[in-house]
């Protein structure tokens, strides 16, 4: 390892390296291959949907029920 | 407080806040950290060096790392929503546009400048300075879960994008992720996020509004002794400086250890995946970490000895790594740092706002951060360097595990009992004063 490139300053908030990520990848690879590159794709996209989904549904069945009347600006 | 028809309290709007917030982190930090993934192909297309590409992130670490107090400035004056939502659209529309990189400097501009700076405004500081406005007894617990956001994004986002780009190739996948912001990030921020309880007739935490009787001029909450209107004042007391200066510590030594910890564990005959594994549990561990230690804030009280005791574990986990060889050492190590990395975070904001309130909290926060920043900057080429003059990591790593203690001794003597609005008994008014 060199001094550390300007981009590997970044990492804690930013970049990891890029072997790093290879081998990251080769270890998913390992354990979700049978999916495939979509079948992967479609699990991630999957759980990052999970978050806004489950806020807008709890959102609109509280604000159905009249739970949130002073809640729009 | 609102109540529903069935009668039922709905859930406190502030955990709306919350998540939303986790989520911000986790779309910009993801799409942030997967800038390595297009660094093989941008070199392929364009032949671009590894050096250049560099340019165009360390640009952006920069940019970030120097406008976070400006952005803080910024939402302490206008209010989180505001620029939380200005900065998400900024950045969703610079990374569609990434997508049409044709020229170096347009990559350093577009990556570098413009969303950088974006991404200083959906920064960690300002959501937990957000989320700190909605949650006073449950601070910690919020904020740990709003610096969760930052390690999904890693173990979500990247996966994702690095599949995508295999699967579509590299501007496809820019201009997903771009979309992924767009059509997730902006909407959900503009149906959700609030800048004051107050404004929806709201407490912090869901507490019901306090009786009014006798003379409204009586504070309906109490107030620390260095709770500030403007953030100047606050560099006039002693915590902040002891919270910014085991900050720094923090962003040195996690950055050592992002960037120097692969190349150590090969270097102690590791095999690379095997390193990337340990390295995956040390970065899972980060979620566990930053929700417990925000819990355990709230539950138990003295944040700053929690936080001395995540630095003294740290230094520690430094001190076994040099002495212990081989897997055991490495494993024993990234259970001990990867449960610390990131529950710095949610202790640091809860204890600022604790001590300082949460008028001038962005601000506060954006120093706090460029402090750790700043940490960062310094030690990454520090342990390359030495590693190049000595051959060996012993040295750099020894540092790093000897600041760590100094830093769990400034948290700790910070005086939590005295200036936290937690502690304090009953109202009071009254300006910063120093210690």
């Amino acid at each position: 390892m060199s001094w550390g490139s300007p981009q590997a300053i970044v990492a804690h908030g930013g970049e990891l390296d890029v072997h790093l990520l290879g081998w990251i990848k080769d270890l998913l690879d390992d354990l979700l291959g049978g999916l495939g590159d979509w079948g992967v794709i479609a699990l991630a996209g999957a759980m990052i949907l999970v978050i806004p989904v489950g806020l807008m549904v709890l959102y609109f069945s509280q604000r159905k029920r009249g739970g949130y009347d002073a809640a729009v600006d | 407080m609102n109540q529903s028809k069935t009668g039922k309290q709905p859930l406190y709007y502030g955990w709306y806040i919350v998540f939303t917030c986790m989520f911000i982190a986790l779309v910009t930090n993801g799409v942030r950290n997967s800038f390595a993934i297009f660094i093989i192909p941008l070199e392929t297309d364009f032949g671009w060096s590894r050096g250049e590409l560099s340019i165009a992130a360390s640009v952006g670490f920069f940019a970030n790392a120097v406008t976070q107090p400006f952005l803080g400035r910024i939402f302490d004056w206008q209010g989180g929503r505001r620029v939380l939502l200005v900065s998400m659209i900024v950045f969703g529309v610079a990374t569609v546009l990434l997508s049409l990189t044709f020229h170096f400097l347009f990559l350093v501009f577009l990556f570098g400048l413009v969303s950088g700076i974006a991404a200083s405004g959906t920064s960690l500081s300002n959501t937990m300075a957000l989320v700190s406005r909605w949650f006073r007894r449950r601070r910690g617990t919020v904020t740990g879960i709003n610096a969760t956001g930052l390690a999904a994004g890693g173990f979500l986002i990247v996966p994702f994008a690095a599949y995508m780009l295999e699967a579509t190739g590299w501007r496809i996948t820019w201009a997903i992720l771009g979309m992924l912001v767009l059509g997730l990030g902006v909407p959900l921020s503009y149906l959700f996020l609030r800048d004051d309880p107050s404004k929806m007739g709201l407490q912090p935490d869901g507490d019901p509004e306090p009786p009014v009787e006798g003379p409204t001029e009586i504070p309906d909450r109490p107030r620390g002794p260095l709770e500030v209107d403007r953030w100047a004042q606050a560099f006039r007391s002693w915590p902040i400086w002891q919270l910014s200066g085991s900050y720094f510590v923090c962003g040195f030594t996690t950055s050592i250890i992002s960037i120097h910890f692969v190349p150590f564990a090969i270097g102690q005959g590791i095999s690379p995946v095997l390193a990337a594994t340990i390295f995956s549990f040390m970065m899972a561990l980060n979620m566990v970490g930053s929700l417990g230690a925000g819990y355990l804030s709230d539950r138990f009280g003295g944040s700053k000895n929690l936080l001395a005791l995540v630095y003294f574990c740290r230094g520690s986990a430094y001190v076994l790594l040099l002495l212990v060889p081989g897997a055991m050492g490495l494993w024993v190590f990234a259970a001990v740092a990867g449960l610390s990395w990131v529950a710095t975070n949610p202790l640091t904001t809860s204890l600022t706002a604790d001590v300082y309130g949460v008028r001038a909290l962005g601000t506060i926060g954006g120093i706090s951060f460029f402090f750790h920043a700043m940490g960062a900057v310094i030690s990454v080429p520090m342990a390359g360097f030495l590693y190049d003059a000595t051959g060996s990591y012993t040295i750099p790593f020894a540092i790093a595990g000897a600041l760590l203690f100094p830093a769990a001794l400034s948290a700790f003597t910070i005086r939590e009992r005295k200036y936290s609005s937690r502690y304090a008994a009953a109202p009071a008014i009254s300006g910063a004063s120093g210690d």
